[in-house]
């Protein structure tokens, strides 16, 4: 079974934009002069493009083995970050939930989340064994751990979107900073993808 | 008896133990919140599984709900199953985004309130058409089944969860802070009491009844825990009176226990509830069977566990603790 196509492809879009807004805002924060979180637009942006290509066949970019490389390094950096800064405790979690999430990609290109292998879409069709038109997908490897990162991931959308400050709460130090609450949507929409895209291989 | 011991005794609430620490209120009722919103999220996004588009759904599941009900309940849900057969993509999505967007609304402080009206106004909806008003007009209706349904307990804990300042002495749990004390043990002793009449129905006694519902989660679950299932399905086969008599008599017990007035009583009753409610998430739900990629909720088992939780005894060190301890939440809606 596979979502509908334009549902994919939705998906996809939205992740392509989150990783061309990261790339905005790198490239701008400094012409601005406003400060900017590098790590999390650099994570976002690479995240966006390695995600897009998870939903969709036509959003792949990278071999899959070249991505698990590069999110197992990010990982490793995020970590190496997370035990320098421990006593640190606002910077931890953050660092904690990057290291996270670069391990929860990792496991995505060893699990074999990967676009639909179907031609076409069994959307508003029967697919279940004995049913006429039978269609069944492939599915990942280790769907219990995927579990477990979907429960997780979806507590953690929560967790980050209670930590928003609401608009008129912003101070004056939040105005140097380039839309720091824009950062955390698009927290919260990776994630959303990520549960999507695991919870999709599912069948 | 001190005046603040006099206002505890009158308004029953359960004292304190001497040197026990004051909870952060605000936070422990946010947490709740939190762990509702984060249900909602999970409930939303399990809705965009690709089964759920296709033309099998509506038959297997609203299917399941109709079966065994009086004409007045099966022939909405046939109406309804009827509509998501033809438009399963339209109707899955618009159900998808309502329980995500109850989700992250309760999640952001400023549309809290927004949320759980939403989840308020939802819940109605899915328990009649989708899950058969949780199957409590059928003779099979138990709590191993999912009774009384996993929507009705978001329900209980919306209103439950509901936002307010209100403190005092009649303050015994979260669960009283904004419904009241009275009103709240009457919602936790007909939840609970009503589990255990429904255990002892002749459908739950039979001697293979609690084997073939464990059994029956083993599908597409991962081979730990099939062997597990299995394990507990060969132990329940043929003592399916015995355990649903026992089960009947421990529900009763969490039943009353928030009614007695010793705080060790209502923290015991409340423990055994969060054991039952872990056992029949995972031997009886099979944590709402979601291996196939066809579940739609992780069932009633994490639903009855947060509202046990939501009436663990607030511990007071003294007994006036000033509202401005609390946080407003939902100030701006």
């Amino acid at each position: 079974m596979n979502a509908p196509a334009w549902l994919t492809a939705l998906v996809s879009t939205l992740m392509i934009l989150v990783a061309a807004y990261s790339a905005w805002r790198l490239a701008i924060s400094r012409v601005w002069g406003r400060a900017t979180d590098y790590e999390s637009d650099i994570l976002h942006f690479a995240i966006g493009i390695a995600a897009a290509g998870l939903v969709a066949d036509w959003a792949r970019t990278l071999p899959r083995s070249v991505w698990t490389c590069l999110f197992i390094a990010g990982a490793v950096y995020f970590a190496a970050r997370t035990y320098r800064t421990w006593s640190d405790r606002p910077a931890r979690g953050k660092l904690l939930a990057q290291t996270a999430c670069c391990a929860i990609v990792v496991y995505m290109f060893l699990a074999g989340v990967a676009p639909t292998a179907i031609h076409g879409s069994t959307a508003g069709e029967y697919t279940m064994a004995g049913m006429p038109g039978m269609i069944l997908d492939q599915t990942i490897t280790y769907p219990s751990i995927g579990l477990v990162f979907v429960v997780g991931l979806c507590f953690y959308a929560v967790a980050v979107l209670n930590q928003i400050k609401p608009l008129r709460a912003g101070g004056e130090q939040e105005s140097q900073v380039l839309a720091p609450r824009s950062v955390d949507v698009c927290r919260i929409v990776i994630v959303l993808v990520l549960v999507y895209a695991i919870l999709t291989k599912l069948v | 008896m001190t005046r603040s011991a006099a206002l505890t005794a009158r308004s029953g609430q359960i004292p304190a133990a001497a040197g026990s620490p004051a909870a952060p209120t605000g936070a422990v009722r946010r947490r709740l919140q939190l762990a509702l919103a984060g249900l909602w999220l999970l409930d939303g996004m399990l809705k965009l599984q690709p089964y759920m588009f296709t033309k099998n759904f509506a038959p297997m599941t609203l299917g399941d709900a109709e079966d065994g009900t009086p004409f007045w309940l099966a022939d909405p849900i046939n109406w309804a199953k009827g509509i998501v057969s033809d438009h399963p993509v339209g109707t899955m999505v618009l159900f998808a985004l309502v329980e995500i967007a109850i989700g992250l609304a309760i999640s952001y402080r400023p549309t809290l309130r927004y949320g759980l009206l939403a989840c308020v106004c939802w819940v109605p909806f899915l328990w009649f058409f989708a899950e058969g008003l949780g199957g409590l007009t059928t003779s099979q209706a138990g709590p191993l089944t999912g009774a009384p349904g996993a929507s009705i307990l978001y329900a209980l804990l919306a209103v439950l969860l509901w936002p307010t300042k209100r403190d005092g002495p009649g303050v015994a749990s979260e669960a009283t802070r904004f419904i009241g004390l009275r009103a709240a043990r009457i919602g936790w002793f007909v939840l609970w009491g009503l589990l255990a009449a429904l255990s002892l129905l002749p459908a739950n006694r039979k001697p293979g009844a609690v084997s073939d519902i464990i059994s029956d989660n083993a599908t597409g679950a991962p081979s730990g825990y099939t062997s597990l299932l299995d394990h507990a399905a060969a132990w329940a086969d043929g003592r399916g009176a015995e355990i649903s008599i026992t089960l009947a008599v421990l529900l009763a017990a969490v039943a009353v226990s928030v009614l007695l007035p010793w705080r060790r009583a209502v923290r015991g009753g409340i423990v055994l509830a969060l054991v039952l409610a872990t056992l029949i998430w995972v031997f009886a739900e099979g944590f709402g069977m979601p291996f196939m990629g066809m579940a739609t909720d992780p069932d009633t088992g994490p639903l009855l566990a947060a509202i046990a939780v939501a009436f663990w005894p607030i511990a007071r060190a003294t007994s006036s603790v000033t509202s401005s301890a609390v946080p407003e939440e939902g100030s701006a809606a």
